[in-house]
């Protein structure tokens, strides 16, 4: 009521309440933007990040499925192990360690490019990049030392979907440390040209939401899953 | 039957102000909108004066290059989803190694976009507002200004 109220006060129904119109000024760009169209069509680094943002949010969709799958079935161990038998704390650790620091890297390289340092800019993107691979080197060992115990997915329901869903975390991570290698020989070869900056802050978009994505997978897979 | 205005039902809002189907360029000029139903004033107004609004200034457009990529890419895709199902392993390794180098040329090019000269959006929007006009004296109330 009061929303409504606080929205229309004092404009007549042709005044346009949305301010949907674009308030006079011609193509202005982002920078005098209200997020009420008052500054003009937005940016060209804006309509791409909000369309990147709307991958990033579908992309999310099959994940959600994957936690509520492995939550439903965290305990159906057909006899086999549980979650408490098989990780190892420490391994974890290290891992979380790894993509939270590329996370912080990843951080600075946006920094270092947003002031056009080349060097800079490609250090953080590289430490990224190997703290990424130490991550995925991580993963895989403890994945190969399950299956070869004969804790492969087809073990049980709970090693199934423990294996969806860390597995499709790791492709992630793997499709994203080939896109960082790009991105390194794009920033190399073109420099920080208008298109390659608007890539570096979706790679950046990306990297943070696979960092997003290993909070809640440590805390349902493994926090809660040590628990039961 | 065939609509030629890109309007055949009459709609209030501005994704029925283009040709239907629509040009590359989508819009020939900014819409300034002055409410929820912008493109129903707009009409109001045009039926009310028996005219169209004056011809706008058109302006060259940027729209994004057609590009094959997303094809061939999926192609790719399929072809690696075949080969897991099947585990033919080498396969998997040739169709994620293709998809990839698609994925770099695609990234390594320069001109992403290119330019819809003024003539042409000129001449495209002008054909609509022909059929916009006709539409408007085939309607025109009897014995009114035409």
């Amino acid at each position: 009521m009061s929303a409504t109220d606080a929205v229309g006060h004092g404009h007549a129904r042709d005044v346009d309440p949305y301010l949907l119109g674009r308030g006079g000024g011609h193509g202005s760009g982002h920078v005098a933007a209200t997020g009420r169209g008052a500054g003009g069509p937005a940016s060209k680094a804006v309509v791409v990040a909000y369309g990147f943002w709307l991958f990033l949010l579908s992309d999310l969709i099959p994940f959600s499925c994957l936690f509520a799958a492995h939550a439903v079935l965290q305990t159906a161990i057909a006899d086999g192990p549980a979650g408490h038998e098989l990780f190892k704390p420490t391994n974890i650790a290290i891992e979380t360690a790894c993509l939270l620091l590329s996370s912080f890297t990843c951080g600075m390289s946006a920094v270092a490019s947003g002031v056009r340092n080349l060097l800079w800019t490609q250090v953080a993107l590289l430490v990224t990049g190997l703290l990424g691979v130490a991550f995925l080197v991580l993963e895989a060992k403890d994945f190969a030392e399950l299956v070869k115990q004969g804790f492969g997915p087809q073990r049980s329901a709970f090693l199934s979907s423990f294996f969806a869903v860390v597995g499709c975390h790791g492709l992630h991570v793997s499709a994203g440390l080939l896109w960082l290698g790009t991105m390194m020989a794009q920033i190399f070869v073109k420099g920080f040209r208008a298109d390659i900056l608007r890539r570096m802050l979706c790679f950046n978009l990306f990297w943070h939401v696979l960092d997003i994505i290993w909070v809640a997978l440590f805390t349902i897979v493994y926090l809660i899953g040590e628990g039961r | 039957m065939r609509d030629e205005t890109g309007d055949p039902w009459d709609g209030r809002s501005l994704e029925w102000a283009t040709a239907s189907p629509p040009p590359a360029f989508n819009f020939a000029v900014l819409p300034n909108v002055g409410g929820e139903e912008p493109y129903w004033q707009i009409k109001r107004l045009t039926i009310e004066r028996q005219q169209l609004a004056p011809e706008p200034t058109y302006e060259a457009i940027e729209v994004p290059r057609n590009s094959p990529v997303g094809f061939i890419t999926a192609f790719f895709a399929t072809i690696t989803g075949f080969a897991l199902i099947w585990h033919i392993w080498w396969l998997v390794a040739v169709g994620v190694a293709a998809a990839y180098v698609v994925f770099v040329w695609f990234a390594w090019r320069d001109v992403t976009e290119y330019e819809i000269p003024a003539e042409d959006v000129a001449r495209i929007d002008r054909a609509r507002r022909v059929a916009r006009q006709q539409w408007l004296e085939a309607n025109a109330p009897a014995g009114g200004p035409v």
